[in-house]
């Protein structure tokens, strides 16, 4: 099975790519004074024992105690359960947005519909934390609430050029498909053409949520320290300032192994949905970053 | 005029601006940080842009904003070009090399790290680590402008491998191999700067907006930018947030409307914060939008 070969290796790198963080970042913060001190109160006497209880932790669920005292698992979860749904609910805005402008509005507007990209590739040039900022200033966003996380939503998805690389990313796609032989004869057949489009739309789009992971992820770090939101950014943002080693490394680790996985969820996806890569490794290692 | 154009030209102006602001801030003898008359002054022809919440000239610390950016942004395309165009060419033209591809899974660890996560963290690794964080503060703008640049190598050298890798067993390569030319002088000469030059300035483009983009970002949060009283167009917008909030609290904050919201602006004009919340805007979406219309215009350039 080629393809599951393939997978074996994706995966394979993808763990690697998370341990290699954990050494890289904790190796990092073992050099910050006191850290070492700190982590040997906890038992461990060397980097090597820190990395390997960190290890034994993140299986067991158990990775110790911040600074502040409280389980970093607890703090990890929760602030995941924050900005997750953020990061989610930005895409799917951002993707479903860039969906109905590409593919069922296209060139219809004529006129309108340029002026109407042209301001929103031009709202999307804005930095989130300036979208933050403006929603503050001027709209007075509540510290908490349903209408924050709804203008967080709407900050993430259209900030820092997120909806203007989607834009960009599925007009290519779709233009490109569109000149394609089959779409073509589709077409000319007059047989509804809109079954093959989305089936070959699905891995790019995949691709640009895949690409877009670690914007947003950076995104929701700047938009939590603007807006107050209690999630991963804004906990991690702290503990940068208290140097806090064991809840930095276990927010790292978590944020590099989203976006590694989000690689990952793309490679499944093609396996999936093109039959070529089944047969034809060399088509699996195009086009992956 | 075609849009390729037009890009050119708006990318074009937008950097000539910077580039004449960043030279009349040599100019500039006044200090950014001391106030000069009094705090929220409208503009006037003293100040044409009015005074902040301090008493500071406004237009002087626009002015002077540019420090925080310009050659930190270019010491990051300096760092990102050193490193990832010989990686990305070497990657590309060697493809099957066993050093490919632990080069290859390098940077698909570094591509793995959220550019912020990566900068804030290490950056307050070094400010923990120095004694005495003040004394190292312009130096921590370089911090940034490195690790900025090694968040963005993967990203160069991935779309320039895979430019390289296209243009390896074109005829006018294997034509230059049948005269004996060496794989360097191919490599570099053939490849690189007759082929893919326009990319390179292109990721240069968009480096230069992420790191204006970085740098204003963690300026307006405080802690790892720009230290005050230096200024830069993100700690200006965070020194007037509060002022700008004051005037709109006055204002129905509870209100969404559009003429709750207009009078909120009008008290802001009046009392001197909206043009501390505009010019700064202004000055970040411009930039930026001006450096991707030129990368735009650098990646039209070759199909």
């Amino acid at each position: 099975m080629p393809a599951l070969r393939l997978l074996g290796r994706r995966a394979l790198s993808f763990a690697l790519v998370v341990f290699v963080s954990s050494v890289v970042f904790g190796g990092l913060l073992w050099t910050v004074p006191g850290a070492a001190e700190k982590a040997a109160e906890t038992g461990n006497a060397s980097f090597l024992d820190w990395l390997v209880s960190f290890w034994r932790g993140v299986f067991t669920g158990d990775l110790g105690r911040s600074y502040r005292g409280v389980p970093v698992h607890e703090m990890v979860w929760r602030g995941a359960l924050r900005s997750l749904p953020l990061i989610a609910m930005a895409l799917i805005l951002s993707l479903g947005s860039g969906a109905v402008l590409v593919l069922a509005i296209g060139d219809r507007l004529g006129r309108l519909g340029r002026v109407l990209r042209g301001a929103l590739h031009a709202l999307s040039l804005c930095p989130v934390f300036l979208l933050g900022y403006l929603a503050l200033v001027l709209f007075a966003v509540p510290p908490e609430g349903p209408r924050q996380s709804f203008a967080a939503v709407v900050i993430l998805a259209m900030g820092d050029g997120m909806l203007s690389d989607v834009l960009l990313g599925l007009d290519s796609e779709y233009r490109r498909l569109r000149e394609r032989d089959f779409i073509q004869s589709a077409r000319l057949r007059g047989t509804s053409v809109w079954k093959h489009v989305l089936a070959h739309m699905a891995l790019p789009v995949a691709q640009i949520a895949a690409s877009r992971t670690a914007w947003l992820i950076g995104g929701v770090l700047v938009l939590e320290m603007v807006l107050g939101i209690q999630g991963l950014g804004l906990i991690g943002y702290r503990a940068a300032d208290t140097a806090d080693l064991p809840l930095l490394v276990a927010i790292t680790v978590f944020v590099t192994a989203l976006v590694a996985g989000a690689s990952l969820g793309v490679d499944v996806l093609r396996v999936l949905v093109d039959p070529r890569v089944r047969k034809d490794r060399r088509d699996l290692s195009r086009g992956v970053a | 005029m075609r849009l390729r154009s037009l890009s050119a030209v708006l990318g074009a102006i937008v950097v000539s601006i910077l580039v004449g602001v960043r030279l009349l801030a040599l100019f500039v003898h006044v200090d950014p940080a001391e106030p000069t008359d009094a705090p929220l002054l409208g503009p006037s022809s003293a100040h044409l842009l009015g005074t902040d919440q301090l008493g500071r000239d406004l237009l002087v610390r626009m002015i002077e904003s540019t420090e925080a950016f310009a050659v930190p942004g270019l010491f990051a395309v300096l760092v990102a070009l050193l490193v990832g165009v010989p990686l990305g060419a070497a990657i590309g033209f060697w493809p099957r090399a066993k050093a490919t591809a632990v080069a290859r899974l390098g940077l698909t660890i570094v591509g793995a790290w959220p550019r912020l996560v990566l900068v804030v963290v290490v950056v307050a690794i070094f400010m923990v680590s120095v004694s005495d964080p003040a004394e190292w503060a312009g130096l921590r703008l370089y911090v940034l402008a490195l690790l900025v640049a090694i968040s963005f190598v993967p990203q160069l050298a991935q779309e320039l491998s895979e430019r390289v890798l296209t243009f390896q067993r074109a005829q006018f390569v294997e034509a230059a191999r049948a005269h004996g030319l060496p794989d360097h002088r191919i490599l570099f000469v053939h490849i690189l700067w007759a082929n893919c030059r326009e990319l390179v300035l292109r990721q240069c483009c968009l480096l230069f907006a992420s790191f204006l983009l970085v740098e204003t970002s963690l300026s307006y949060l405080g802690d790892y930018g720009v230290p005050p009283p230096r200024p830069s167009w993100g700690n200006i917008l965070s020194d007037v947030r509060s002022q700008v909030i004051h005037v709109r609290s006055l204002a129905r904050p509870d209100s969404w409307a559009p003429w709750d919201i207009a009078l909120g602006l009008e008290r802001a004009i009046n009392e001197g914060a909206a043009l501390a919340l505009l010019a700064p805007t202004l000055a970040i979406v411009v930039s930026i939008g001006g450096l991707l219309a030129l990368a735009r215009h650098f990646a039209e350039t070759r199909g």
